[in-house]
């Protein structure tokens, strides 16, 4: 037997209802993909963006806080760290590079940060992508998504980024004097560093409090030479007035966080998706009540009850499947929006992947749909003909 | 297959309200092959159930002694699943509203019946499905059945009914929503396809021209079947 004709026709028939059907089983199917690969990108973007920050020294705080505010570039105030801190990391030894950040300043919505020239290069293992490195307090350098060129110059202005955004004149009523020109671009490096402008912290210190500030820094990034040296040093700087973060020991702990949330969007998820996929099933008894006529007709013409069963079957359960693989698509199409959007928002870049646990999960439910599948199918043709003829 | 009818002592019920309501009472009937039959009778009088009965979509009441056969083939004892076979094997059945299905072209129609049986349809059927349809005079093959007038549906219908060379074909007031000229058209396709096919052929009508084309005549009155009245025919 081939009910595909006769499917053919009743699709041809009920191509609306089928299609919006499908497409509620999609929307619905869509939310578990989507919140699992974007839980994914998420972390593996934020993993990414604190590649290069392995141990944050910063003042004594909210150890969140001071990974946000160093590695994301959120505007978290940071307490400032007293001058002598850098020579006193410096001075215990194990390290291969460690490079002072302090914030405050921005042009447009743009951070700037200071540093030294260990922060752009990574101590030396990360080239510039063009120019050169900044040589006096009159240069900076770039992130790759600055639009400022080489030559270009600017005035930076006091306040956060977002003061920056709240500022109707874009902040230039609390511009500085000073000017800075771009004699360098960093390599993109997809984390919010791209969206930052680097200057030399000698440069801050003289613009703010008149030079008093000298010495002070927000944070200091350092990267030990090995891992023993990594515990040494976090232990040595966790003062009565410092403390020494692993930065991927802060992102551990929002990731639970992030994991739990991702388990409760998936359990809303999923209950949504077995709604969608109950009312399918729904769906798949009115249609068949709707189609006695048709169905008594078939037997009429000589059709077995295998053949209503397994045309209704197909019906409902074709209708499930193209609504999964739909969903799969919707929900990669959803976390794609989402990422780009947290991108431009963050400077963090998301990639989005479709895995096979999105897969087998989508064809887990797809799965269940054409097992329930099979009670419409047999709601169908467990009618006798002549009770078809009276229904009809 | 042979397509003598043998009928004895067929009653058939049908649940009303809290009781049951006779709706055929057949002692017996015995039709050679190849006969034209013309049934009439009034509204509720079993016309419709005969048919049902006829190609087994339903069966008469459990009885003794009681027998539905076509030749050799007793429908009373054959299980469902075959009895649905060789209903789509032996039965052509066209009906008043043509029960087409309008999505699907004359030509796919005309096919449903063999996909019951067929995963993949044989040449040979598709070649015999549009010859049938030139000679009823259907050339729009691909086009939807729902935009053909009510004439060409029927003929599509029949064409559909007579695809696997039945023995036995059954209409059920097959002129009934017709115009005259289509009418007078459909009943001389019905009954020279009948005659050429050697179908056993019973219609169940009102249409005085399409009973005078056939062999015999009956009339059905509560359930009861009786034959030979053609002056009350000519009556009505």
């Amino acid at each position: 037997m081939n009910p595909f004709l006769f499917l053919r026709g009743e699709f041809r028939r009920s191509w609306g209802g089928a299609l919006a059907l499908a497409l509620v089983l999609a929307f619905a199917g869509s939310l578990s993909p989507a919140v699992s690969m974007m839980e994914r990108s998420i972390r593996s973007g934020m993993a990414r963006s604190a590649d290069a920050f392995d141990l944050l020294i910063g003042a004594k705080g909210s150890a969140v806080d001071l990974v946000l505010g160093t590695v994301y570039l959120q505007s978290e105030p940071l307490s400032l760290l007293p001058p002598e801190t850098l020579e006193e990391v410096k001075a215990h030894g194990g390290i291969r590079w460690a490079a002072p950040l302090a914030f405050g300043d921005r042009w447009r919505e743009y951070p700037i940060a200071g540093s030294s020239s260990e922060l752009v290069t990574l101590g030396s293992r990360r080239p510039l992508a063009s120019g050169r490195m900044f040589l006096n307090p009159g240069e900076a350098v770039v992130g790759a998504g600055v639009p400022l060129k080489e030559g270009d110059s600017f005035a930076p202005s006091h306040g956060s980024v977002a003061e920056a955004l709240l500022d109707e004149d874009g902040g230039s009523a609390r511009a500085h004097e000073h000017r800075f020109q771009v004699v360098g671009r960093m390599p993109a490096t997809g984390t919010p560093w791209d969206r930052a402008i680097v200057v030399p912290i000698e440069a801050l210190w003289s613009m703010h409090d008149g030079g008093r500030g000298e010495g002070r820094c927000s944070a200091v990034v350092v990267k030990p030479v090995t891992v023993a040296d990594a515990y040494r040093l976090r232990t040595a700087l966790n003062t009565d007035s410092t403390q020494a973060v692993f930065s991927g020991e802060v992102l551990t702990r929002l990731f639970v966080m992030l994991e739990e949330m991702h388990d409760v969007m998936l359990l809303l998820a999923s209950g949504a998706q077995a709604a969608a996929l109950a009312a399918a099933l729904v769906s798949g008894f009115f249609a068949v009540a709707m189609r006695v006529k048709a169905l008594a007709l078939l037997r009429a013409l000589g059709a077995s009850h295998g053949f209503l069963a397994l045309s209704v079957w197909l019906m409902v359960s074709g209708i499930l499947l193209a609504g999964c693989a739909l969903g799969l698509g919707l929900g990669w199409l959803m976390a794609s929006a989402a990422s780009s959007w947290i991108q431009a928002e963050t400077g963090v870049a998301l990639t989005v992947s479709l895995s096979a646990k999105e897969c087998l999960t989508a064809l887990g439910a797809a799965g269940c749909g054409c097992l329930a599948a099979f009670l419409p199918a047999w709601f169908a043709c467990r009618k006798t003909a002549g009770e078809l003829l009276r229904a009809a | 297959m042979n397509n003598e009818l043998h009928l004895r002592n067929i009653r058939y019920s049908v649940r009303d309200g809290n009781g049951t309501r006779r709706v055929l009472d057949i002692p017996e009937l015995d039709l050679p092959g190849g006969t034209l039959v013309g049934i009439y009778g009034d509204s509720g009088s079993g016309k419709t159930s005969l048919l049902n009965l006829l190609c087994g979509l339903i069966l008469p009441d459990v009885c003794h002694g009681c027998e539905l056969r076509w030749g050799e083939d007793d429908l009373i004892g054959m299980p469902e699943g075959r009895r649905d076979a060789w209903r789509g094997r032996h039965v052509g059945m066209i009906f008043q509203d043509f029960q087409l299905f309008p999505q699907l072209s004359a030509l796919e129609n005309v096919l449903l019946p063999a996909t019951f049986s067929h995963v993949r349809l044989p040449e040979d059927l598709r070649v015999r499905a549009r010859d049938l349809l030139r000679r009823l005079g259907i050339r729009r093959t691909d086009v939807p059945a729902g935009v053909f007038s009510r004439g060409e549906q029927q003929r599509v219908a029949m064409a559909r009914a007579v695809l696997f060379r039945p023995s036995v074909l059954l209409a059920d007031e097959p002129t009934a929503s017709l115009d005259r000229s289509n009418a007078q058209l459909v009943t001389d396709e019905l009954v020279d396809l009948a005659r050429s096919e050697g179908c056993t052929l019973l219609v169940v009508t009102h249409e005085q021209v399409l009973h005078g084309r056939m062999d015999r005549r009956f009339r059905l009155e509560r359930g009861r079947l009786l034959s030979g009245l053609d002056d009350d025919l000519k009556a009505k």
